[in-house]
């Protein structure tokens, strides 16, 4: 599926957060982030610091952390 | 005179006995959905009501039941929400305890509508009274085959099942909820998914307020459109209002939608007016997580329309000048409440039931209760007054769960409206150091505990 990000568009995978299709992007866009290992079940969302807004997005088939 | 439509039959001596209640028309509605109506029915009737969530959100009880994933093959769950444990709300505790059978007859209608076979009670940790109460109840309600299997011969199975809580406001979030349920630590999921999709033990789940369940009887009984009519606009039906604080007639109350908030303060029937004759002078009309409003702006609004007891007419004006009608924890304070003392209480609270999960919230909740206490106690400075307004700032919407929302308000609103005493309790350290200046609100006995 595809997003688009600070108008970069970038085609991934169904599943895939913000915070991994914005690294996959890479550079200024990406948010920082502090409490996500993606070896860590469950880890990711708690510390807030990777807040973004989303204009458009389909919930049910794009799981994003933040709102 | 409102009409009285839920609590209709409170007050008939012996109406938590299931025979009592059986002989005032109680499961007769369940009767007749079973025999004559399908599930889709049911939801159609609900949906046209126009039934609003009664738990705080107020969001529309048909539209979330929609919601609902009807396509897998999993089983399906309704939790109940029975956690009541914001500070000033005691509305389901007396609906519990005086008519625990509407509410299983409601629960059994809402389960049979959404295909449910299996069903939780999510009962706060501090009802130990409740839980027997509802035990007794469900106890009478299997035996007279209400529940079980195959109930009353109409092919239809359901269990329900009792499960208290362990004190934790937090657990009153429904996915939450649902963590505890599942027996792991009630902390908030983040959404999406929705519960509706991915809720208990990952399968679709609908979690409901006690009122909201209870009121789903006299919507079948009456019929939706004809409960729509009730109330005002959007807030339809009745709603029940529980009222405390310097009030003369503290108490739950049932009002139809659209009572003026003048009338439920001073009217005779409701809270009679404020204790020894003394003046208003804010109301915190939905539990303590609502922005608190002065007199003047809960009575009229800025725009000088009359104020009602509706979800709309209660938040117009936004954050600036409105609040929310929340659960219906109607407090009251009257000119000798001191609002610093108020919201350092309120923030104590907070600072307490954090579940810890995310950092505004977290971080946000233990700054804000010493630096109310500072400025309480008399050793405030200036700058602290701006440093409350941009941490509740900061917590307000960066949260996983509304709980870092209601934090926060409570904070921005008292300070918003009530400045004045925040620079009094830092301009006169001596005066609010040595007298009492401020008499303390009078908490309901289900919160005394938090004090």
């Amino acid at each position: 599926m595809k997003v688009t990000i600070d108008n970069i568009a970038i085609e991934v995978d169904e599943g895939t957060t913000i915070l991994e299709a914005a690294r996959k992007i890479g550079g200024k866009i990406v948010p920082p982030a502090m409490c996500w290992y993606s070896k860590l079940k469950g880890s990711g969302g708690k510390c807030r610091t990777c807040l973004v807004r989303v204009a458009q997005s389909s919930a049910f088939e794009f799981f994003t952390w933040d709102g | 005179m409102g009409r009285i439509i839920l609590t209709e039959k409170i007050g008939i001596p012996g109406i938590d006995e299931i025979s009592v209640y059986r002989d005032n028309g109680g499961y007769s509605v369940l009767q007749k959905v079973l025999k004559d109506m399908m599930p889709a029915d049911i939801v159609r009737e609900v949906t046209k009501s126009g039934l609003r969530g009664r738990g705080g959100a107020g969001f529309p009880t048909g539209l979330k039941w929609s919601f609902l994933d009807r396509k897998t093959d999993k089983p399906r769950y309704l939790v109940c929400n029975a956690d009541e444990s914001e500070p000033g709300t005691f509305k389901d505790r007396y609906l519990m305890e005086k008519l625990p059978h509407l509410l299983i007859e409601g629960l059994i209608i809402s389960c049979y509508a959404l295909g449910v076979k299996t069903c939780y009670i999510y009962v706060r940790g501090e009802f130990k009274s409740i839980l027997g109460i509802l035990k007794k109840a469900l106890e009478e309600a299997y035996h007279q085959r209400f529940l079980g299997t195959n109930i009353l011969e109409s092919g239809y199975s359901l269990d329900v099942f009792l499960h208290p809580g362990g004190g934790a406001y937090i657990c009153g979030e429904e996915t939450a909820m649902l963590e505890s349920l599942e027996g792991k630590r009630g902390n908030p999921r983040i959404k999406p998914p929705f519960p509706a999709y991915k809720g208990l033990y990952d399968c679709p789940t609908v979690v409901n307020n006690v009122e909201t369940l209870a009121t789903v009887v006299p919507i079948i009984e009456m019929g939706g459109e004809n409960y729509a009519r009730i109330g005002k606009g959007k807030s339809t039906g009745t709603k029940l209002i529980s009222a405390c604080g310097n009030i003369n007639k503290p108490g739950v109350y049932e009002i139809e939608m659209g009572l003026p908030v003048e009338d439920f303060i001073y009217s005779e029937e409701y809270c009679g007016g404020i204790k020894n004759g003394k003046r208003l002078k804010a109301v915190v009309p939905g539990g303590s997580s609502v922005p608190v409003l002065p007199a003047e702006l809960i009575l009229r609004t800025l725009k000088g329309k009359q104020r009602l007891m509706t979800y709309e007419s209660l938040s117009e004006g936004g954050f600036d000048s409105g609040t929310m009608l929340g659960s219906g924890g109607f407090i009251v304070y009257d000119e000798d409440a001191c609002m610093v003392r108020n919201t350092w209480n309120f923030t104590r609270f907070y600072r307490h039931e954090s579940c810890g999960q995310c950092s505004p919230c977290r971080e946000g909740t233990a700054w804000m209760e010493p630096v109310l206490r500072r400025i309480e106690h008399g050793e405030g400075k200036y700058s602290d007054i701006d440093l409350l307004v941009s941490i509740a700032d900061k917590i307000e919407g960066n949260t996983i769960c509304p709980f870092g929302d209601a934090a926060a308000w409570p904070v921005s609103s008292a300070i918003r409206h009530f400045r004045h005493e925040f620079e009094f309790h830092i301009e006169h350290p001596e005066i609010v150091k040595n007298t009492d200046h401020g008499s303390l609100i009078e908490y309901p006995e289900s919160s005394i505990q938090y004090r």
